[in-house]
C-alpha cells in the first residue's frame, strides 16, 4: 500500500469561512449566555433545586462521550492494526481533543463558581468519581497530544504504538468514569446501575464515529476532494449499524433489569410509559430518530451508500444521542426521591412531586456553543497543520 | 555576516532594550499614574489585631488559616475572625447605619481595587457588623481586650446554659 | 474494725476521728462535684480554641407523635437563625429544613415531621464532592466548606434526602454566623455555630419553647446523655436506613 501523505485542509470554496463565522457567532452568543448566568446566578436558567443539572450538562456529557469515541478510528488502526483506517488516525486524534475541549468548556462554565476552577484542579477528594474524571479528562488530553505528536513528527513514530494503546485504554476508563457519575448514585432510582459505564462506552462508539464522518463530509465538501473511498464508506456503514445495535442492546438490558424489580416499576413507568416529555423524547428521539431510522436507512442504502447518505444518517444518530443523554440526565432527576417507599409524601420543598424543567435560552446557547468550540478548534487546526490524508484512501 | 548581526539584534539587544524601556517608563509613571488608596480608619478602636505593615502583607494568610481552622475543626478563637474585621472596619454613615465594607471607597475595596485583586469573601460573608448576642464575643468590647474575651468564654457559656435551663 | 491490741486504744480514737473526718471530706468532695457535674453536664465542653472531637457524635431525635401538621416552629426558627427564607419559588428557594407530610395510601395513616440534613455517618454528599468541600466534621456534623465549593452540585444529586440547596442568586445581609452566597451549595449545619457555644440547634430550642417538644439534641456517643438513653429504650428508625448511610437524625414513632 502506498505511503500516505498528509496535508492541511484546503479551502476551495467559501464553505469553510462560512462555517468558521457561524461557529464564532455561536460561541460569542454562548459566552454572553455564560456571563448572564454567572452574573445573575442560576435563577435565570431553568435549573432548580430539583433539576440540578440541565441542558449544559446534557451537551457537555454528550460531547465528552463523543470525544472518547472519536478516538476509535485511531485506535482501530493503532491497536487493532487495521491498515485501512491509518490515514484517518491524525484527524481522529484531533477530533477527540477538540470535542473534549468543547465538552469540558461547557461543563466548567456552568459551575456555580467557575472562577474556582483552580481549586477544582488542585484540591481533590479521591473518593469522588468526579475527581477521578478530572484526571481522566486532562490525562486523556495529554496522552492524545503525545499520540498526535508521535504520529506527526519525524523520528517519533515508534512512540505512536505505546501512546495509541495507552490512549485506547485511557479512553475506555474515561467513558466508564463518565458513566459512573450516574451509575454510582444510589439515591436516585433512575441512576444506580453498573450498566451506565458500558452504555456510555457503546454510545461513545456511535457519537464519535458520527462526528468523524460528518467532519469528513464537510472536509470533502470544502476542499472539493475525495478522501473517503467507497470501501471506507462501506466499512463505516457496517460499523455504525453495529455500534448502534450495541447501544440498543444495552439500553434494552438496562430497562428490562430495572423493570424486573417491583420497586422500580414507578420510575420505569415514568420514563418509558407515562407519555410525559421524557418518554416522548425516549421513544421518538432516542429510539425513533436515533436508532431505528438511521439503522433502517443504512440497511436500505446497502447497495448505494455514499458520503452524503452516511453523513445524514450520522446527523440522525447525533440527534438521538442528545435525546438519550437528555432522558438520562434530566428525566433521571425529574423523578422524585423516594424517602418513604410505598408512601405518599409532600412538603414545601416539592417532595414527592415530579420536577418540571424547561430549558432556558442561556443554557441552550451554552450547550450548542460547546459543539461550536469543538468544530472551531478542529477546523482551525486542520487548516494550519497536516491532519488530513492526501488523495483518496483505500 | 549580516545574519549574525541580525540574530544578535533579535536575541540580545532587542530584549534588553525592551526590558529597559519598560522599567524606565514604570519608574517614571509610578508616582503619578494611579492615586494611592486613602483609607478611612475606624474611630472606636486604637489598633488592629496586628500591626499595619503585617496586615497589609499577611491579612489574607491570617484569614485563610483561620477559616480552615474554624470551618474544618470548629476552632473559633477571636483572633483573625472575618466578622471581627468587619465589626471594626465598617464605617458608620451619618444616620448610624453601617456601610458595607466592600462598597466602593470603603475599607476593603480601596486597597483591593488599587491592587486589582477581586474580593471573594463577601459573596458569602456579611459586610456589616451584626450585634451578636449570647456569643463568646462580647459586643462593644475594645479591640485590645478581645483576646481576653476568649478566656471568658467558659463563664459566658455557663451563664447561657443556666439561663436556658430555666 | 480490725482487732487491734489494747495498748493502741488511744491511737485508735484519733485514727477513727481522722478516718471519719477524711471520710466526710472525701464524700463531700465526691458528692459535691458529682452534683456540680450533674448541674452543668456540658461543663466539660470544649473551649473555642479546641478542635471538635471525634469522641462526640451529635444527633437529633424527633418524636413524630408530638409533631403536628400545623406547627412549623422549627422551620421558622431555622430560617430566622440562619438567614434563609421562602421567597415564593419552591423550585429555587433554599430550604434547610421542611415539614414533610407522609401518608400511607393503603392504611390512611398520616404523619408530619421535619426533615433536614441527616448528618450521616457515611454521607453520600461527602463521597461525591470533587474538591472535598462537602465534609464531615470530627463530631459528626456534615458541612459545606464554601471556600472550596465550586458549585458543581454533584452533592445535591447524590443526597438521598434532598437536603441540599443551591443558591441561585446574589445574596446580601447574611447572618454573620451563617455565611451563604451565590453559586455555592448549602444545607442544615445543625446550627454548628450554636453547638460550638454549647447551645442547642435553633430548631430544637424553638420546638422546646414554642413547639411541641418533639426535637431532642445530644451526643449519641455519650451513654449518659438524654438522647442516648432514649434511643436505647425506645424503637427509633432512620429515613432510608437501607442505604447504609447511618444518619445522625433518628425518628421515633415513625
Amino acid at each position: 500500500m502506498a505511503r500516505t501523505t498528509y496535508t492541511s485542509l484546503k479551502n476551495n470554496n467559501g464553505l469553510f469561512d462560512l462555517l468558521i463565522i457561524l461557529h464564532i457567532a455561536i460561541i460569542a452568543a454562548g459566552m454572553v449566555a455564560v456571563w448572564y448566568m454567572e452574573h445573575y446566578g442560576h435563577i435565570v436558567t431553568g435549573m432548580s433545586n430539583k433539576i440540578i443539572w440541565g441542558t449544559p450538562h446534557v451537551f457537555a456529557i454528550f460531547l465528552i462521550i463523543a470525544a472518547s469515541g472519536a478516538l476509535n478510528v485511531a485506535s482501530i488502526s493503532t491497536v487493532f492494526s487495521k491498515k485501512s483506517y491509518k490515514p484517518f488516525t491524525r484527524l481522529s486524534g484531533l477530533l477527540a481533543l477538540s470535542l473534549l475541549a468543547g465538552g469540558l468548556a461547557v461543563l466548567v462554565l456552568d459551575l456555580g463558581r467557575p472562577e474556582r476552577l483552580i481549586i477544582a484542579m488542585t484540591t481533590y477528594n479521591f473518593k469522588s468519581v468526579f475527581a477521578w474524571n478530572i484526571y481522566l479528562y486532562t490525562g486523556f488530553m495529554a496522552i492524545v497530544v503525545v499520540y498526535l505528536y508521535a504520529m506527526m513528527v519525524k523520528n517519533f513514530s515508534w512512540l505512536s504504538i505505546p501512546a495509541g494503546y495507552l490512549a485506547f485504554a485511557w479512553r475506555l476508563a474515561l467513558t466508564a468514569g463518565t458513566g459512573s457519575i450516574f451509575g454510582f448514585i444510589v439515591a436516585r432510582e433512575a441512576f444506580d446501575s453498573a450498566l451506565f459505564a458500558p452504555l456510555f462506552i457503546a454510545s461513545s462508539f456511535v457519537y464519535g464515529l458520527a462526528f468523524t464522518i460528518i467532519v469528513l463530509k464537510i472536509v470533502q465538501a470544502t476542499s472539493r476532494t475525495t478522501i473517503v473511498s467507497p470501501q471506507m464508506i462501506e466499512r463505516f456503514r457496517i460499523l455504525l449499524i453495529t455500534f448502534t445495535a450495541t447501544v440498543l442492546f444495552i439500553t434494552i438490558i438496562f430497562h428490562l433489569t430495572k423493570l424486573y424489580a417491583s420497586k422500580n416499576h414507578d420510575v420505569e413507568w415514568f420514563l418509558l410509559a407515562s407519555g410525559n416529555i421524557y418518554s416522548q423524547i425516549f421513544w421518538l428521539g432516542q429510539i425513533g430518530v436515533g436508532i431505528l431510522a438511521p439503522v433502517l436507512l443504512l440497511a436500505l442504502w446497502r447497495k448505494d451508500i455514499n458520503i452524503n447518505r452516511l453523513a445524514s444518517a450520522c446527523l440522525l444518530l447525533l440527534v438521538g444521542g442528545v435525546a438519550q443523554i437528555y432522558v438520562i440526565v434530566i428525566g433521571g432527576q425529574a423523578y422524585p426521591l423516594d424517602l418513604f417507599p410505598g408512601m405518599e409524601i409532600s412538603s414545601s420543598f416539592d417532595d414527592g412531586q415530579i420536577a418540571s424543567y424547561t430549558p432556558s435560552l442561556p443554557e441552550i446557547l451554552l450547550g450548542i456553543a460547546g459543539i461550536s468550540i469543538a468544530m472551531l478548534l478542529s477546523g482551525i487546526l486542520m487548516r494550519i497543520m497536516p491532519f488530513l490524508p492526501e488523495g483518496e484512501t483505500v | 555576516m549580516t545574519s549574525r548581526i541580525a540574530s544578535l539584534t533579535r536575541f540580545t539587544i532587542l530584549p534588553v532594550l525592551m526590558v529597559m524601556i519598560t522599567l524606565v517608563s514604570g519608574i517614571a509613571h509610578s508616582e503619578s499614574r494611579v492615586p494611592e488608596p486613602v483609607i478611612e480608619l475606624p474611630t472606636e478602636s486604637e489598633q488592629c489585631i496586628r500591626p499595619k505593615e503585617f496586615m497589609r502583607r499577611n491579612h489574607m494568610n491570617l484569614l485563610k488559616h483561620k477559616r480552615d481552622a474554624t470551618m474544618r475543626q470548629g476552632i473559633r478563637t477571636e483572633d483573625a475572625s472575618l466578622q471581627g474585621c468587619v465589626d471594626c472596619h465598617a464605617i458608620r454613615a451619618a444616620d448610624g447605619s453601617a456601610i458595607p465594607v466592600n462598597a466602593p471607597g470603603q475599607f476593603c475595596s480601596t486597597c483591593h481595587e488599587y491592587a486589582a485583586v477581586k474580593l471573594d469573601c463577601f459573596e458569602c460573608h456579611r459586610t456589616t457588623p451584626e450585634q451578636v448576642m449570647n456569643s463568646t464575643r462580647l459586643p462593644d468590647t475594645p479591640v485590645h481586650d478581645r483576646h481576653l474575651a476568649a478566656n471568658d468564654a467558659k463563664v459566658i457559656n455557663l451563664q447561657n446554659y443556666l439561663n436556658e435551663a430555666q | 474494725m480490725t482487732g487491734l491490741p489494747h495498748a493502741k486504744h488511744h491511737i485508735d480514737k484519733t485514727r477513727r476521728q481522722f478516718l471519719k473526718q477524711a471520710g466526710i471530706g472525701v464524700s463531700t468532695i465526691v458528692l459535691g462535684s458529682g452534683v456540680t457535674l450533674l448541674a452543668y453536664p456540658e461543663a466539660s465542653a470544649r473551649s473555642p480554641d479546641q478542635p471538635a472531637s471525634s469522641s462526640i457524635r451529635w444527633g437529633l431525635l424527633i418524636d413524630v407523635n408530638k409533631c403536628t401538621k400545623e406547627c412549623t416552629a422549627c422551620v421558622s426558627a431555622c430560617s430566622a437563625e440562619n438567614g434563609w427564607k421562602l421567597d415564593g419559588d419552591a423550585r429555587v428557594d433554599a430550604q434547610w429544613i421542611r415539614k414533610l407530610e407522609v401518608k400511607n395510601p393503603e392504611t390512611g395513616y398520616q404523619a408530619s415531621f421535619p426533615v433536614m440534613c441527616q448528618h450521616c455517618e457515611k454521607p453520600a454528599c461527602v463521597d461525591v464532592c470533587p474538591t472535598g468541600a462537602s465534609f464531615k466534621r470530627a463530631d459528626g456534623i456534615v458541612l459545606v466548606d464554601k471556600h472550596t465549593c465550586i458549585g458543581c452540585r454533584y452533592c445535591m444529586i447524590a443526597c438521598p434526602y434532598q437536603a441540599r440547596s443551591f443558591i441561585h442568586q446574589p445574596l446580601s445581609n447574611q447572618k454573620s454566623h451563617a455565611p451563604r452566597g451565590k453559586g455555592t451549595v448549602e444545607s442544615c449545619t445543625l446550627c454548628v455555630h450554636r453547638v460550638d457555644r454549647d447551645q442547642q440547634p435553633a430548631c430544637v430550642a424553638s420546638c422546646e419553647k414554642d413547639g411541641k417538644g418533639a426535637l431532642m439534641f445530644g451526643d449519641l456517643n455519650d451513654g449518659e446523655s438524654e438522647i442516648s438513653k432514649r434511643v436505647a429504650k425506645f424503637a427509633t428508625r432512620q429515613i432510608r436506613e437501607d442505604l447504609g448511610l447511618d444518619p445522625g437524625v433518628r425518628y421515633q414513632n415513625l
